[in-house]
């Protein structure tokens, strides 16, 4: 396995990140070597992000949250949950990832890290909501450019990002391939 | 929201919509108004019953699509089956009921003229004054690939790499390690000046670059710009470094010309070319796709 994100340096790009299709001497060294293209992470980003006012759809949740000190393994940002009842059937987490030290040129930027809907729920605008409303509690803490990312072949999400106001920024792969005898541990 | 057929009136708002779209995508210049003055104007010979349609929104242009069946043509890679084929399809982020509308029509198209396949952004079709030569959809323009992602078609297996090389600086050639002579033949190209660089022992040729001076567009800047449109070395000499040579005084030749900078492409599951150019000098500028789906009944 070569270049996925799981095991990037810290500094490198952006979370969720393989090799970029910028450092386009490595994908057809890998790809010479007999390396498959395994995943490809597609990265978009909004500058001077105008998030718009989406209402919430009657879908028989409420929406929660807001500003955290701490969103998982990131910095600062919102964290958005949809509740119904005492469930929690959707997640949407916007970080401040210039937060972190090694990141200074994107210190006004947020990065949506989180947008999962439980699957009855997808489809009907409630996504559309949480993002807008994630991106607005962003924007009200100072942040002015967004970024985001998803699957190469997860469709619909690239069309919700790139209607929603997002632009194509760079596209990412890992690469793996399978060696033919692995050497059993403690072998000469 | 109405789609009906392109008229002259409309060459305004369908070439302002056309020059939004292309403003990200690298190396691709905006047109005047006169490149969409009719249909016929746009016509392509390797397609048949073409037809350009235009999505109004309260009258204004919000998308159009321009498709063909086509016409199976000697000397170029053609797609097989002479399927139906999307020239191009335009529409501003955030109507993507318009895009999904002008798809549907697309393929009602496809239907009528009894195609079980359609192609989309195949360079094949391509409009003269996009991208390079071998340009398909730019991954810039992310929500057309979304819409067609999300309408079920798969991309074609030849999506081309582009590279460019601003102020380009290729390096001094090595000696061959066989004997031969480079002959350097100017002509008129499909963008401008055309230079076939080949390799000759005696009356064999060895093998051969083409460089196009100019982009496709008659702007200025796009002149300071040379393309090389294909090389190849014969089999037997592969490995010998002649392709590095014949690219290398192919750059030297066009530089001499005035050239300041250089593209080339290739196909994305070209290894081999694509690991010789980015170690050569030339850089990453874009991705582009081609889509195909089989049309149920």
């Amino acid at each position: 396995m070569a270049g996925h994100c799981n095991f990037m340096y810290p500094f490198y790009h952006l979370p969720f990140s393989h090799v970029s299709e910028r450092i386009a001497h490595l994908p057809p060294l890998f790809g010479m070597a007999g390396y498959e293209v395994e995943e490809s992470e597609v990265f978009f980003a909004w500058e001077d992000f105008e998030a718009p006012e989406v209402g919430l759809p009657e879908v028989g949740v409420e929406v929660v949250g807001g500003w955290r000190d701490r969103v998982a393994t990131f910095g600062p940002g919102v964290v958005l949950h949809a509740q119904r009842g005492e469930n929690s059937v959707g997640e949407c987490e916007v970080v401040w990832i210039g937060s972190e030290e090694w990141r200074p040129a994107l210190k006004d930027w947020c990065f949506c890290t989180s947008l999962d809907l439980d699957e009855g729920l997808q489809g009907k605008g409630l996504g559309k909501h949480m993002l807008a409303r994630g991106l607005r509690a962003a924007r009200d803490r100072g942040l002015r450019h967004a970024m985001i990312s998803t699957d190469w072949n997860n469709h619909r999400a690239y069309l919700f990002y790139t209607n929603f106001g997002y632009g194509f920024l760079d596209r990412t792969f890992s690469f793996r391939k399978e060696l033919k005898e692995a050497r059993q541990a403690g072998a000469v | 929201m109405e789609i009906v057929p392109f008229r002259p009136d409309m060459a305004e708002g369908v070439t302002r919509l056309y020059n939004e779209l292309i403003e990200p995508v690298p190396d691709c210049h905006p047109v005047p108004v006169d490149r969409f003055a009719s249909v016929e104007a746009l016509a392509s010979t390797r397609l048949r019953d073409e037809r350009l349609v235009v999505a109004l929104h309260d009258g204004e242009v919000a998308g159009f699509a321009h498709v063909g069946v086509a016409l199976p043509v000697e000397h170029y890679p053609v797609p097989t089956g002479e399927p139906a084929a999307v020239r191009f399809l335009g529409y501003r982020p955030g109507q993507r009921a318009v895009g999904r509308r002008l798809l549907e029509w697309a393929e009602e198209y496809a239907r009528q003229q009894d195609r079980g396949t359609i192609e989309a952004w195949h360079y094949f079709a391509r409009y003269p004054f996009y991208h390079c030569p071998w340009g398909q959809l730019s991954e810039r323009m992310a929500h057309i690939r979304a819409l067609f992602g999300m309408a079920g078609y798969a991309e074609a297996d030849d999506g081309q790499l582009y590279f460019n090389w601003h102020d380009f600086d290729p390096p001094k050639p090595q000696k061959p390690v066989i004997e031969l002579e480079l002959k350097p033949e100017w002509k008129e190209g499909p963008l401008g000046p055309r230079m076939d660089l080949r390799a000759m022992q005696g009356e064999t040729e060895l093998g051969m670059c083409r460089m196009d001076r100019g982009q496709t567009s008659p702007s200025p800047e796009a002149q300071d710009w040379c393309y090389c449109d294909g090389m190849w070395v014969q089999d037997e000499l592969q490995g010998k470094r002649l392709g590095m040579l014949l690219l290398v005084c192919a750059l030297r030749e066009m530089k001499k010309a005035g050239c300041r900078h250089a593209a080339i492409s290739t196909s994305w599951k070209n290894y081999r070319a694509a690991l010789f150019y980015t170690n050569l000098g030339y850089r990453f500028a874009d991705q582009t796709y081609g889509f195909r789906k089989e049309l149920a009944e």
